[in-house]
């Protein structure tokens, strides 16, 4: 695991503490503490694809944010850390996942898979877990054993992006011998045979895929290696207006997380 | 980035994709001939995306380096990007530009014409060397045909090149054969006086050709070469001189008057595909070549 987060202590304390700009003592006194949380929450990514822990309020959420690579805004809505709710189709935006499945549970995908170049992680912060208690699931595609024949499939077959500037595009890159993935079926079509051949497939994985729930309580973060999970939203009976979580979407590749083989943990995290 | 190659080869195998559902005929072939020119632009934007740009405005090579530009981008003509490939993919040689240049030709036709160019074309004429140039590009950008055109396509695609060298073999066999017969047909004496002008006639040859043995008559023949690389000049016998590899590229027979037209062809006879000279140079021309005619007339 080392590497990555060798690097990152090492950005924390060139860039923050030992930079121009002398910091503050309180910055200097908050950033240090972020350090220990950083060296878990890196393993945690390299190990399991994702990282929880409690007790985050938002300016430390943020600033941790900040230090694992570029937050960004996306193009509906460009704030860098926006609270998002479940919403009724007619209040979402069209376009976006509310929009289409409302209060109902979201199939797993990779967040901004319209994006050029996906969100390269996803800071979820729990600022409510609301009426339903609402879970977040995951699934980590380091379990998904591809044959030769599936690689080719998923690393040439294109799609196409949906959207004003729609482009072409793979499910899957090969960086260096990591498979890294893209996949929303809501915002991703199959052009190809081989392309809806790779859908059929994946729709087969994710079936088959060992799901990983959040229960989300107050302060929780979650941040997830959004080239290398899947995620989605439980189903709950009641709707839930009341959750609200702070989404951070960091792009990016100056943050890499290394890959290792998932721990047995349980499949419930609290 | 308009220009980038994964994008580009992406496009290229959603074309190729199409025509492969159409299976054949002219719709085949011209989503094929436009697939190719994509898959070309894929292989040089590979390179750099700066061989793609149309150099006589500078805004185009600024946009391939990444720079923000008001107007848009121009790309190269096809006929200059095949040109460019040839001189940068490894295989690329003549007859895989002039099949690139020939669907273009026909593409640019069924666009700017009325005419049907696509509708007489047999597969034979065109498929195997298309095959093959699809190959070679997806090769220079670390992928396979197979990747390109899918498992099936590609397996029946490798068997359609192989026939490439099988039909040039007996082609070239058969045009040896009927050479050589017209030759030793013709009266001794006639036959003699034509060896003796081939021999008088490879005594002035130009640089980058070579005589060599004709594989009909074995009377002698100019093979004229392409160069491939030059050495590092060397000083021997108190001369500068660099050693020139050249790819054979033509063969003229001039008794019999057997030609061959290109290294796949050169390739099907027992003349060797390369050769070498050497060439006196002097350090002027190696480091002052602008200054050259001016020097020398001091």
């Amino acid at each position: 695991m080392g590497r990555g987060v060798n690097r990152l202590v090492k950005k924390l304390y060139t860039d923050l503490i030992l930079g121009d700009e002398s910091p503050t003592p309180p910055f200097r006194r908050a950033v240090l503490e972020l350090v220990k949380p950083m060296n878990r929450l890196t393993e945690d990514l390299c190990l399991r694809g994702y990282h929880l822990s409690g007790g985050w309020d938002s300016q430390r959420a943020l600033r941790i944010a900040f230090l694992l690579g570029e937050p960004q805004g996306d193009i509906r809505d460009p704030r860098i850390a926006r609270v998002i709710s479940p919403q009724t189709e007619l209040e979402a935006n069209p376009n976006t996942l509310s929009g289409r499945y409302g209060f109902g549970p979201f199939p797993m995908h990779t967040d901004t898979a319209y994006w050029r170049q996906p969100a390269r992680l996803l800071l979820l912060r729990c600022v409510n877990p609301g009426s339903a208690n609402r879970h977040t699931t995951l699934i980590d595609t380091i379990g998904w054993r591809l044959t030769e024949k599936e690689k080719r499939l998923f690393c040439n077959e294109p799609w196409k992006t949906s959207g004003r500037r729609g482009f072409l595009c793979t499910v899957t890159e090969n960086i260096k011998g990591k498979f890294y993935y893209r996949f929303d079926k809501d915002c991703m079509s199959p052009i190809t045979r081989g392309a809806h051949e790779v859908q059929k497939i994946i729709q087969g994985k994710i079936e088959d895929a060992k799901i990983i729930e959040i229960k989300w309580r107050s302060g929780d973060l979650l941040i997830i290696d959004n080239w290398r999970c899947l995620h989605g939203r439980a189903p709950v009976v009641l709707p839930d207006p009341d959750r609200e979580l702070e989404r951070i979407l960091i792009a990016g590749t100056s943050y890499e997380v290394g890959f290792k083989e998932p721990v047995a943990k349980s499949e419930s995290i609290h | 980035m308009k220009w980038d190659s994964k994008n580009l080869w992406l496009k290229a195998k959603v074309y190729i994709d199409r025509a492969n559902e159409l299976g054949h005929g002219e719709e085949f072939a011209i989503w094929s001939a436009l697939s190719l020119e994509l898959l070309a632009r894929a292989a040089l934007t590979n390179i750099h995306p700066v061989l793609n740009a149309d150099p006589r405005v500078d805004g185009n090579l600024l946009y391939a380096f990444g720079f923000e530009i008001v107007s848009q981008p121009r790309s190269l003509p096809a006929h200059a990007v095949f040109l460019r490939l040839e001189k940068t993919i490894p295989g690329f040689g003549k007859v895989q530009r002039e099949l690139c240049d020939y669907l273009s030709l026909l593409r640019n036709e069924e666009i700017h014409t009325a005419e049907l160019p696509f509708q007489k074309l047999k597969e034979s004429e065109w498929l195997p060397r298309f095959y093959e140039v699809c190959k070679l590009l997806c090769i220079s950008i670390n992928k396979s045909l197979e990747d390109f055109l899918g498992g099936k396509v590609a397996a029946s695609a490798s068997k359609l090149i192989n026939t490439l060298n099988v039909e040039m073999q007996q082609n070239v066999k058969q045009r040896i054969a009927a050479h050589s017969k017209v030759f030793l047909d013709k009266d001794p004496k006639e036959q003699e006086k034509l060896r003796s002008v081939a021999e008088s006639r490879i005594k002035l040859l130009p640089h980058g050709a070579t005589a060599e043995p004709c594989p009909a008559c074995q009377s002698f023949g100019v093979l004229r070469g392409e160069l491939m690389k030059e050495t590092k000049p060397k000083y021997e016998q108190e001369t500068l001189s660099v050693e020139r590899e050249l790819i054979a590229v033509e063969f003229m027979c001039l008794a019999c008057g057997l030609a061959l037209h290109s290294p796949e062809e050169i390739a099907q006879t027992p003349i060797e595909p390369r050769f070498s000279q050497q060439r006196a140079t002097d350090l002027h021309e190696l480091f002052q070549p602008e200054e050259y005619d001016e020097y020398m007339n001091m």
